[in-house]
């Protein structure tokens, strides 16, 4: 291995060493390269290179390797097309069906399935719209976020009215 | 300009030519397959690797600018197949050396026809030498090996690992040194290695 002298310039560039250390350390390693050279003699049986030559033939091809990949993807992204689908209808919202006049008693039971959608959003807006009350109710103050002023009166009413309060010190 | 036979050769496996695999195959398979049996891995894992890292070429390949070093990307692209399958042994069996398996290398070499007692030498050597590089921490024996085996500068080493040349070259020194000491502290001579060749397969 002949890298060392060529190699001798970059390295005085890069390290902080002078050129006789580095001279030095190369020759140590080229000591260790040529050991590593003499000891090196395995021969390898040109039998195991055909075997493993054989095997490569029959591996399919890069391209036919891309392109079934590119199947894979494919059919990945269409899976998951059909469950974002399916997920999608399964979270819509309900909305009442159609009313088919035909039959009487299918009618009613459109109907009452109607009042029954009806009921249940003026409830959840109910429910709602109690929250945002409670919630524009609440006398909200900075103190009650960022806990009591060292300085001024503290009013420990006005805190415990607060469900946000936390842990207080009350006075 | 002249006729670059590896750059053809490249540029046909880019085109996907089974026949320019085989033959890139033919000319770095001994090498690598000797860059595997050094990090450690049993002659089949060797050869399992050697086929997976081929097949691994065939997709990378198409990445691959040829600017002359060719063989230092391939051995960078062997040595993080390697890695990952230290890594996947690591994790499955905490197996953190394959000492054991080792013991495969060592009777092959043992089992070539021991008959000339420079053979016998030889094999002694390249034991001695396996064992002052199972002594070496995973990652400074992958690097001297990567070194040795890919022909790769401190400056590609120093890229490859992402470590300031200075690391590179302190640890390629520290660890050949190591090497040396061990292997020189039996106070043999080396023998002239040129005219022996032994058989891992013979």
């Amino acid at each position: 291995m002949n890298h060392n002298k060529i190699e001798l310039g970059e390295l005085l560039e890069q390290l902080d060493l002078d050129e006789n250390q580095i001279r030095q350390t190369l020759a140590d390693i080229q000591r260790g390269d040529e050991l590593l050279e003499q000891c090196d003699r395995i021969v390898v049986d040109p039998a195991l290179i055909n075997r493993v030559a054989a095997r490569l033939r029959r591996a399919p091809t890069s391209q036919s390797h891309i392109a079934g990949n590119r199947w894979l993807s494919v059919a990945a992204l269409a899976a998951s097309l059909l469950i974002v689908l399916g997920v999608t209808i399964l979270i819509k919202p309900a909305s009442p069906p159609a009313i088919s006049l035909g039959d009487e008693s299918d009618s009613y039971r459109q109907q009452a399935w109607m009042r029954e959608f009806e009921i249940k959003r003026d409830v959840d807006d109910m429910i709602l719209s109690e929250v945002l009350h409670c919630w524009s109710e609440a006398e909200w103050e900075v103190d009650d976020i960022l806990g009591p002023k060292n300085d001024g009166p503290q009013n420990p009413l006005n805190v415990g009215r607060s469900p946000w309060s936390g842990p207080r010190f009350v006075e | 300009m002249d006729y670059d036979p590896l750059a053809e050769k490249i540029t046909d496996c880019q085109k996907g030519d089974r026949e320019a695999f085989a033959w890139l195959l033919q000319q770095y398979g001994a090498r690598l397959y000797r860059f595997f049996l050094r990090l450690n891995y049993s002659p089949p894992d060797a050869e399992d690797l050697l086929q997976d890292l081929f097949i691994r070429l065939l997709e990378k390949i198409h990445g691959y600018n040829h600017n002359g070093r060719f063989d230092s990307w391939l051995f960078c692209v062997a040595a993080n197949l390697a890695r990952n399958e230290y890594r996947k042994r690591r994790r499955r069996g905490g197996i953190v050396s394959m000492h054991d398996e080792q013991t495969d290398l060592r009777e092959a070499l043992v089992s070539a026809e021991p008959t000339a007692p420079e053979k016998l030498q030889l094999k002694e050597q390249i034991d001695q030498l396996q064992d002052a590089l199972e002594q070496l921490p995973q990652a400074d024996r992958e690097l001297i090996i990567l070194r040795h085996y890919g022909k790769l500068s401190f400056k590609e080493i120093a890229e490859h690992y992402r470590m300031p040349i200075g690391t590179v070259l302190a640890k390629v020194h520290r660890s050949l040194k190591h090497i040396r000491n061990i292997m020189l502290q039996n106070d043999k001579p080396i023998p002239n290695l040129d005219k022996m060749r032994t058989g891992l397969y013979p």
